[in-house]
């Protein structure tokens, strides 16, 4: 119990570093910062209001402090472009972006965990070096080659799906396939070289002298150890995705919360691009936490440890 | 260490994946020279022509040479994966052993730091130093350091605890050596087979986020080159001439998995703890 609050008033400490190091990044522009946030559209009035709005004519650390504590209020500040409070933005576009992921994340896991079990079942057969390739190319292609060649498969050839998320789950599974190939590619091969090491184990050989068939004992004992690396690999992999779903955004034309950070850029929002960055922090650090708390559900060794 | 190249050298993936990486570095740094001037230069006249005996890999919409601009920008993407990797290891590698070896304090620093910047998703990193610094090329650079050095870093400062524990340090430590000759004699040394290998495994990350930043219109800007811009430009062909970004994708594919079996090998020869 104890071990789990030291580890939340860690993450805690590294949000708040993440706070400090985004909020400095954005602020060594040279020059007026407001001139600068305004583009060249600059006019005296609106100048002066920003920099009273932003407080960007007391020190740093007071600016830092009057940030820190809307945050805490649950004040994200107020986005230039849309004109409109930032956290209400992310809370209109996170769903869009849970869904992507959630999707994503569950083809990866069925598609890769079904990859590595096909691979071990048929070792050094065709179908193990069918799958091993797609893993690979899994992990080799970057998001938006999949994207792009999933549309012109999908949707010019065969016109079975639409080319943009429409707001319908099923226009939600070309990005969520684009998105999840990466990590299907990573978790298929996980799963198969531990597979291939839970073989080698003296249970197995238990479970075989009564009886079992060894594809038996491999999918009930084996899978099941197996599992523990790929849910802490999903959870490292959870920053990659959110990555990746700024550009799957981007390609279907999803209003989640990559597509702001991508308008915050090209319209030079400030509050916004800050907003959306702590807020895919924060989600970085709540799996890290989930992934931790169900391995130690799962994993009695670790019960007694750190 | 002799040992060791000899091992390398017989290693058939080494030695092919080594050579393609050598055959694409040397022809794309010869673009300049095969094609003077040809990755901007507009013939409007044969735009969008399809891939044939003038143009090898066709025309692009302003009339340019596919092959050429292919060149240049196998050449942009080289050099932004290959230097800010190696910067990012070194970064890594000064922090990884302050980390491991000034005691709990830095230890706990390092270990800080490197959790926050692994803790933003690489491409919003990115974009925070895109905003203000711009996109361009040293944008991108400097953004691959500040992704890739904290990960670097904590298995660097792993290596050097174990190097740290084992009998020949303590050996030399008992003789009465210096804390900073341990560290030059006798663990840097040893530490050299593992940046190696993390050097090589971390340039496909640094070719995709180069791509990804670039292709996302926020990088690499026109009128420079870059893999990623390219299939970016010719997204709007992709279902009527889809060469035009399969040209680019696909030397995408080739130099990453040309690395990443590269960083495979090297990493069951050089050190097979790693694969933890």
């Amino acid at each position: 119990m104890w071990e789990g609050v030291k580890k939340v008033i860690y993450v805690i400490t590294v949000l708040l570093g993440v706070m400090i190091l985004i909020f400095l990044m954005l602020r060594i522009i040279p020059g007026d910062t407001a001139s600068v946030l305004l583009n060249d559209h600059v006019n005296q009035e609106a100048l002066a209001r920003m920099t009273e709005n932003l407080g960007l004519d007391k020190p740093l650390p007071v600016q830092f402090f009057r940030y820190l504590t809307g945050v805490l209020r649950g004040d994200l500040g107020q986005s230039f472009y849309y004109n409109r409070p930032v956290l209400s933005l992310i809370a209109e576009a996170f769903p869009n972006t849970l869904l992507l992921s959630v999707m994503a994340a569950l083809f990866a896991w069925v598609f890769g965990i079904l990859a590595g079990v096909i691979s071990v079942l048929h070792n050094r057969r065709f179908p193990d070096y069918l799958f091993s390739g797609l893993s690979l190319l899994g992990i080799s292609v970057p998001v938006f080659m999949t994207a792009l060649f999933l549309q012109y498969i999908f949707y010019f050839r065969l016109s079975l799906f639409p080319q943009n998320y429409n707001g319908s789950v099923y226009s939600m599974i070309l990005p969520a396939v684009a998105l999840g190939w990466n990590s299907a590619g990573s978790i298929g091969r996980l799963t198969r070289s531990n597979l291939m090491e839970q073989m080698q184990a003296p249970y197995i050989d238990t479970a075989k002298a009564k009886g079992m068939t060894a594809k038996r004992a491999v999918l009930t004992h084996g899978l099941k150890n197996a599992m523990l690396p790929i849910i802490t690999m999903m959870a490292i992999q959870f920053s990659g995705m959110l990555s990746g779903a700024v550009i799957t955004e981007s390609i279907f034309g999803i209003s989640g919360i990559g597509k702001l950070a991508i308008t915050a850029v090209q319209t030079r929002d400030m509050p916004l691009l800050q907003g959306t960055v702590l807020f895919a922090a924060l989600l970085v650090a709540v799996g890290n936490i989930a992934a931790d708390v169900i391995n130690r559900v799962l994993d009695p060794r670790l019960k007694n440890t750190k | 260490m002799k040992e060791n190249v000899k091992r390398c050298v017989k290693n058939k993936t080494v030695i092919i994946s080594l050579s393609v990486i050598l055959v694409i570095a040397v022809v794309s740094f010869l673009a300049p020279v095969l094609f003077p001037g040809a990755d901007s230069a507009q013939d409007l006249s044969v735009r969008l022509s399809p891939p044939g005996a003038g143009h090898i890999l066709g025309t692009d919409e302003l009339g340019r040479n596919v092959l050429a601009r292919l060149l240049y920008g196998t050449r942009t993407s080289f050099l932004i994966a290959i230097l800010p990797t190696a910067l990012a290891v070194i970064v890594g590698t000064v922090f990884g052993i302050i980390g491991a070896f000034f005691g709990k304090a830095a230890d706990s620093a390092v270990t800080w730091a490197s959790d926050v910047t692994l803790a933003i998703p690489g491409i919003l990193l990115a974009m925070v130093i895109l905003y203000t610094f711009g996109g361009s090329a040293v944008s991108v650079f400097l953004s691959i350091v500040i992704i890739e050095w904290g990960g670097i870093a904590r298995i660097v400062r792993s290596a050097t605890q174990r190097i740290a524990k084992s009998e020949y340090v303590k050996a030399a430590k008992t003789a009465g050596v210096g804390r900073f000759r341990i560290m030059t004699r006798h663990i840097f040394p040893n530490l050299v087979p593992t940046l190696i290998v993390l050097f090589t495994l971390n340039i496909p990350a640094s070719v995709l986020s180069e791509s990804s930043l670039s292709f996302l219109g926020i990088g690499i800007q026109p009128p420079g080159v870059s893999l990623g811009l390219m299939v970016n430009q010719s997204k709007q062909y992709l279902f009527d001439m889809p060469w035009l970004s399969l040209a680019p994708a696909g030397m995408i594919l080739v130099l990453v998995l040309a690395f990443s079996f590269l960083g495979d090998a090297l990493r069951d020869i050089l050190d097979p703890t790693m694969k933890q």
